[in-house]
């Protein structure tokens, strides 16, 4: 039986303004959690920006839980099943942690009467029950991403994509974060995470795509991305000296993929 | 209605309801108090409150809404399934909400002083729409500002001082000062004013938002085509009903007599009547006392049979009705004494270079003033600013601090001089 992707991008071709920044993309995403590798400016946020509708590509198609995202209205019913954290996630200060993860469950249309218990649910879920009624402003840069993840994985999305998530994550609450997206990926959730951080990718992920210049380098899962690591290779373990490997092949050889 | 009670509840302007509130009452009593029994008067006093709540409630309109922006939300609300009008809706009915509960408050309050004494009746419903489409314009005016500059101070302090000064210059005006019960509001002024108020509010919610330096080159999911619809057709509305609004004339207009049934009355059997419109109720006892007085001016004066307060019957040579304004029976007196010096000598021209006869006209108008005032006239004139007549007021306090009999004698010379000729003065039809 041949698993149906959750995302499916095809010669998807993007960018901002006048500068092209994902060229000719395929891509597809299936449940479980795929790691999102690359260097600054790669087009991780604009690959995030696609699959979350925010942008329309250039050319090219989206596809996403089977259906192609054509226009504002495919876009809208796509998006009740997206969670999304951005890199910079904003927040209004004055909200209290559960008013501010509750507006993001209104945000995507979470039927009202779920609203409550999803919001305890997802705070629960990334230790923050306890801290509900906290106001948002008072939170420190670790507890603030916690928020922006409740925030993101609410009404339980069925593709959840969240850029640069463990920023600011003490290590107890990065490997807290990496049980959470497992457990939401077994039970049927797509996640596409961003990191720069390796060991996040290879604790947490079943595939790893490494992404350079607006195109996949690599998509394997990460031990395969170890075992291709040179041992020349910059990087303290063998995914990181893996990823090196890719990135610099792909440097050496003028944009090849391997 | 999650997002709405959660706006609702961490809005600014919740915190700062009790200011609001003050404000309101502030305005509400410290302007005046003579609105207190009087309908009208105590609607217009809480609609008065708009010109200082209109405003602030357009200042935090564009607060509340830039906020958004400031706070890093575009890229979460672009993400949204819910469309961006109703992210929208559900802030500006929060401010709304807010906003309206301390005008609504501030309506109570007024309508609460005045139960015991105005009688029959409430407020007029035509000047409190015309408040709350003042607070609606303004606070969409300031949501759509603060949408598309979402500066934190800038865009609320030029919103505050541009609804303020509009309010001031503008020609379409946007409030009232008073409200005595011979005018009325018109209703398609007000109509107008209420449809502009929905449109700039439909609009405010609806408006692409414009992109920022930072966010020109992010190209966005096009908004539904119903939704651009529904803002363009917005904008034509309120741009219709704004110059239709300008041209729909006064917006008070003569309250018609016909209309009600006036409320009179006489302080005893034979004493004159006086009647005013219901809404001055609690006048009329006063008012009687000063037609009694009048009456009994001296055996050669004759009072009218009745005075009527001025819009009750009006003809075509105008309006000889009395007057009570801002509260005061004084500028009643004025045209009460009027009414029994023509009816005693008629309405008198002698030629302008009889300064003595025009004295004497005055004397005795001021004099009789005073007799209906049956105060002391340094008590009767205050707070009145007359200029003009010093000369009269010197010699009517005078002659009315006088004994009775003195004052008859002082008459009788005072009247001479008007009686020297007698084509001077010709009998009044009217009265």
């Amino acid at each position: 039986m041949t698993l149906s992707p959750i995302a499916r991008l095809a010669s998807v071709t993007q960018g901002y303004g006048s500068h092209r920044i994902i060229e000719n993309l395929d891509l597809s995403v299936y449940p479980g959690v795929t790691g999102l590798l690359g260097p600054n400016g790669a087009g991780k946020t604009t690959l995030f920006r696609t699959l979350s509708t925010i942008t329309p590509p250039w050319s090219g198609h989206v596809e996403l839980f089977g259906q192609p995202v054509d226009g504002e209205r495919q876009a809208r019913r796509a998006r009740r099943r997206i969670g999304y954290l951005p890199q910079d996630f904003g927040f209004y200060p004055a909200f209290s942690i559960a008013d501010f993860v509750r507006y993001c469950a209104w945000l995507r249309e979470v039927p009202a009467k779920n609203a409550d218990s999803m919001t305890r649910e997802a705070l629960g879920a990334v230790g923050l029950a306890d801290r509900a009624q906290d106001r948002m402003k008072s939170l420190s840069g670790g507890m603030l991403r916690r928020a922006g993840i409740a925030a993101a994985i609410v009404g339980a999305p069925s593709l959840l994509l969240l850029d640069e998530p463990t920023v600011g994550l003490d290590p107890a609450q990065r490997l807290d974060f990496r049980e959470l997206i497992r457990s939401l990926a077994l039970a049927g959730t797509a996640v596409v995470l961003s990191t720069h951080l390796v060991e996040d990718v290879g604790a947490a992920c079943d595939t790893v795509l490494v992404l350079n210049e607006g195109r996949v380098l690599h998509s394997s899962t990460p031990l395969q991305l170890a075992e291709l690591a040179d041992l020349a290779a910059p990087g303290d373990n063998p995914l990181e000296r893996g990823y090196m490997t890719v990135l610099g092949g792909h440097r050496v050889n003028g944009g090849s993929s391997s | 209605m999650n997002a709405y009670l959660i706006e609702l509840r961490r809005s600014p302007l919740l915190t700062a309801l009790p200011l609001l509130v003050v404000v309101d009452l502030v305005v509400l009593f410290g302007r005046s108090r003579y609105w207190i029994g009087v309908w009208p008067e105590a609607s217009v006093a809480a609609q008065v409150v708009t010109i200082f709540l209109g405003p602030l409630l357009a200042a935090v309109s564009a607060w509340q809404a830039g906020r958004s922006s400031r706070s890093g939300m575009p890229e979460t609300v672009l993400a949204a399934a819910r469309p961006l009008w109703r992210i929208e809706t559900a802030r500006l009915a929060a401010t709304l909400t807010l906003g309206l509960a301390a005008y609504v408050i501030g309506c109570l309050t007024a309508a609460g002083f005045s139960l015991s004494e105005a009688g029959p009746g409430f407020l007029w419903p035509s000047y409190l729409l015309l408040g709350m489409a003042t607070l609606v314009i303004f606070a969409s005016v300031g949501h759509l500002a603060g949408r598309w500059w979402p500066s934190a101070a800038f865009t609320p302090i030029v919103c505050a001082l541009g609804c303020f000064i509009s309010m001031l210059a503008l020609p379409i005006k946007f409030n009232v000062l008073a409200g005595p019960p011979d005018q009325r509001l018109q209703p398609l002024p007000v109509a107008l004013r209420l449809l502009f108020a929905l449109a700039l509010a439909v609009l405010a919610v609806t408006a692409p938002p414009l992109r920022r330096s930072d966010e020109v080159q992010m190209r966005r999911q096009k908004t539904a085509w119903h939704i651009r619809l529904v803002a363009v057709g917005s904008a034509v509305v309120s741009l219709t009903s704004l110059v239709a609004t300008s041209a729909a004339g006064e917006l008070r207009v003569d309250r018609p007599a016909a209309a009600v049934v006036p409320l009179c009355g006489r302080a005893e059997k034979g004493s004159p009547e006086v009647c005013v419109w219901p809404e001055h109720r609690k006048y009329l006892p006063e008012l009687t006392l000063m037609a009694q007085r009048l009456d009994q001016s001296g055996s050669w004066l004759k009072s009218p049979q009745s005075f009527h307060e001025f819009g009750l019957r009006r003809t075509d040579l105008g309006d000889r009705g009395f007057d009570i304004a801002e509260g005061h029976v004084r500028t009643a007196a004025i045209a009460m004494a009027d009414g029994v010096f023509a009816k005693s000598l008629g309405r008198c021209s002698p030629p302008p270079e009889r300064e003595r006869v025009w004295q004497a006209m005055d004397n005795i108008r001021l004099w009789l003033e005073y007799r209906s005032m049956g105060q002391d006239p340094s008590v009767s004139d205050k707070g009145l600013h007359m200029q003009g007549v010093e000369a009269a007021q010197n010699e009517a306090t005078r002659a009315s601090r006088a004994s009775e009999s003195e004052q008859r004698k002082w008459l009788a010379k005072e009247r001479s001089y008007i009686l020297q000729d007698s084509a001077w003065c010709t009998a009044d039809d009217q009265i």
